[in-house]
């Protein structure tokens, strides 16, 4: 990711292309290592498409899941304002913030968001208002590329800018009567242009921090011609160390789903390895018509805890797969 | 292994290059699984440094390791014989033959083969005849580049032609007067070209068979620069299938040698996990004086056990890597 350009007027919306699945999306996540509690939350404007991607999900304490998925009309791509949610830049390049204020369904059983129609008809919905600060702690890794034949983190069909940040976040998460001040670590990225979710084959992402000076971005991803690559970087004393090589393990569920990873990372400067355990998994879907055919992918987003040596961090694990014949494309690796 | 040229005259002694350290090397080896052992040998003609490497190891049943490793003088590249052994082509492509005769170091504890000079001085020495005959039970995996940009294997600075090939292996093993009759699998290669062993800076590279229609040779190899290929086939219902992805776990003694592994291989047409544990292993070195320094390199030849969707396997692992400082530069990933 040496060869970006990436500029503070990159933090806010770009012209959209006329791609029909123009899609610019901010994600963050947040965690609170002592409480061990936090989420993630993301807006995605398809513009083209007239409506944004609002997804938030809560990973309380007790293992309940706190989430909402909406679809809200857009007609323009001049800012990350949707369903509720809505992202603030105090400093480009430096400090944002994400705000959700809106009903969210409460999920004591995550399988129950394998079944979306179930999910929106069953769970109990409570009022919530989430606010978390993000103030980026490392560089920032990516932008745009410089090059067209250059190769892009996630590849040029699923985007065309992108770039991510480790923060130190802050905020606080009231659902229902429950609140929640949230002093803890996170991780955001930014990105723009045409996707689509099923042009992946298959990813597995980690997204985490094990503290304001460590943390790990880490790609594995098949695209739809099968060809694999590794992407990311360990975030070691305030500096960011491209990968060269990960190999991954993954223990799964009888649900196919991630419960917990050992990673081999290998920098310039150093190898390591990291144990995950995935304290909570959403097992979340996207369908979509291509064609005259319904292409679905599984998306496991599972709040996990790391090991790192003598470090504990926390964060995302993400499968994102296409299903083929119902099964993950690339289970069970 | 795309575009690579085989003709059957390739199964025969290539008219050298003129670089010093040309390499033309044939190797075969064999294991047992009703008696689980076995044992690998390989002559390599160095002609333009006046020698062959000749080895030759053994893994016995009783964990004992029976080995030679010779550098016999050589003045041409005409056929494989030097130093006792012998290598036959009964039919291009079909079969090969092996045999050697001479003495073998008797060694029951491996660590003897750290310190070559202890070797040779305490090992106790017996006669030994080995007849290996080869059976091809696989395509033809290899050969020489056609194209000058053309990725080898293993790197053009360890060889420019390379072609392997799973086969059925059976031997008549006499070693002192012990009488070994065996009838199993096995594998065999040959490469000609320049070679430095200390070219590889670090290789793990695993080779076995699980009965006569499924088998492996799998190669994870990093350059200097730090990167990293993932190579090889993976024989199922005797046809090669190219490995698109590796990942490979290594639990390790305190000695840092390989004990146990866990792999996760991917081709176009299925996702598979071994695991592999390491019976006995040999510590062999290759030391080389480059200007006024030593290159060392470690090559750790493990005679290993798999186990796959049910069925066992034996063959071969062997991590090849440059020794920095004392320290294997790929350790402990």
């Amino acid at each position: 990711m040496n060869e970006y350009l990436l500029v503070p007027q990159d933090e806010y919306p770009h012209a959209p292309t006329s791609d029909m699945h123009f899609n610019e999306s901010v994600y963050t996540n947040v965690f609170d290592h002592r409480k061990r509690l936090g989420g993630w939350m993301r807006i995605g404007n398809r513009v083209n498409e007239g409506y944004a991607e609002v997804s938030v999900c809560l990973y309380l304490p007790g293992g309940r899941i706190a989430c909402q998925f909406l679809r809200p009309d857009i007609a323009t791509n001049e800012a990350f304002d949707a369903g509720g949610l809505r992202v603030t830049i105090e400093q480009p390049l430096a400090a944002l913030t994400m705000h959700y204020a809106g009903e969210v369904m409460l999920v004591d059983d995550p399988h129950i968001l394998r079944e979306p129609k179930r999910l929106f008809a069953e769970a109990v919905r409570a009022s919530a208002k989430i606010e978390w600060q993000h103030v980026g702690c490392s560089p920032l890794h990516g932008g745009l590329p410089v090059r067209a034949d250059q190769q892009t983190m996630f590849g040029r069909d699923f985007s065309l800018g992108h770039f991510n940040q480790h923060t130190v976040a802050k905020g606080a998460i009231t659902v229902g009567e429950h609140h929640w001040q949230i002093d803890g670590y996170g991780w955001r990225d930014h990105s723009w242009g045409p996707r689509l979710w099923q042009n992946i084959l298959f990813d597995r992402g980690f997204y985490a921090s094990f503290g304001d000076d460590c943390g790990i971005t880490l790609l594995k991803i098949a695209n739809t011609n099968g060809s694999i690559r590794r992407a990311g970087v360990l975030f070691v004393d305030g500096d960011y160390e491209p990968i060269l090589d990960l190999d991954i393990d993954t223990s799964w569920d009888q649900q196919r789903d991630p419960v917990a990873v050992t990673l081999n990372i290998r920098t310039a400067r150093r190898a390591a390895f990291i144990e995950g355990r995935v304290l909570r998994c959403a097992p979340l879907r996207n369908r979509r018509k291509i064609g005259g055919e319904i292409v679905e992918s599984r998306i496991a987003e599972a709040f996990t805890e790391l090991t790192w040596g003598k470090r504990t961090g926390y964060g995302m694990t993400e499968y994102v797969e296409k299903l083929i014949d119902g099964v993950p494309a690339g289970y069970p690796l | 292994m795309d575009n690579f040229r085989l003709e059957e005259r390739d199964e025969y002694a290539h008219a050298p290059g003129t670089e010093a350290n040309y390499n033309e090397s044939v190797y075969v080896n064999g294991f047992d699984p009703a008696q689980k052992f076995g044992g690998w040998m390989r002559i390599g003609n160095r002609v333009n440094e006046g020698y062959a490497e000749a080895q030759v190891c053994f893994y016995l049943p009783d964990g004992r390791i029976a080995c030679q490793f010779q550098r016999p003088e050589i003045s041409h590249n005409e056929g494989f014989a030097a130093g006792g052994l012998s290598y036959a082509v009964n039919e291009p492509f079909k079969s090969v033959g092996m045999r050697y005769e001479g003495d073998l170091l008797l060694v029951e504890d491996p660590e003897l083969l750290r310190h070559p000079k202890d070797l040779f001085a305490k090992a106790p020495k017996v006669s030994a005849a080995i007849d290996y005959q080869l059976e091809g039970l696989s395509p033809m995996h290899g050969g020489e580049p056609t194209k000058a940009d053309q990725q080898t294997m293993y790197g053009r600075d360890f060889s420019l032609g390379h072609f392997n090939q799973h086969t059925r292996t059976v031997g008549n093993i006499q070693i002192g007067d012990e009488t070994f009759e065996l009838d199993g699998w096995g594998w065999r290669d040959h490469s000609w070209g320049p070679r430095f062993w200390t070219n590889i800076y670090f290789y793990r590279l695993l080779i076995a068979n699980f009965g006569p229609d499924r088998a492996m040779m799998i190669l994870k190899i990093t350059d200097r620069s730090g990167r990293t290929r993932r190579e090889g086939v993976l024989m199922f219902d005797h046809e090669y299938e190219p490995i698109t992805d590796i990942d490979l776990f290594t639990e390790w003694s305190d000695k840092k040698d390989p004990v146990r592994m866990k792999l996760g291989l991917r081709t176009p047409a299925r996702a598979v996990r071994l695991d592999g544990e390491v019976m006995t292993l040999a510590p062999l070195r290759n030391r080389r004086k480059v200007g006024e320094e030593f290159l060392q390199s470690r090559i750790a030849e493990g005679f290993t056990r798999w186990q796959w969707d049910g069925r066992t396997g034996l063959g071969m692992t062997e991590y090849i890597e440059l020794l920095e400082d004392g320290e294997p530069v790929g350790y402990p990933l």
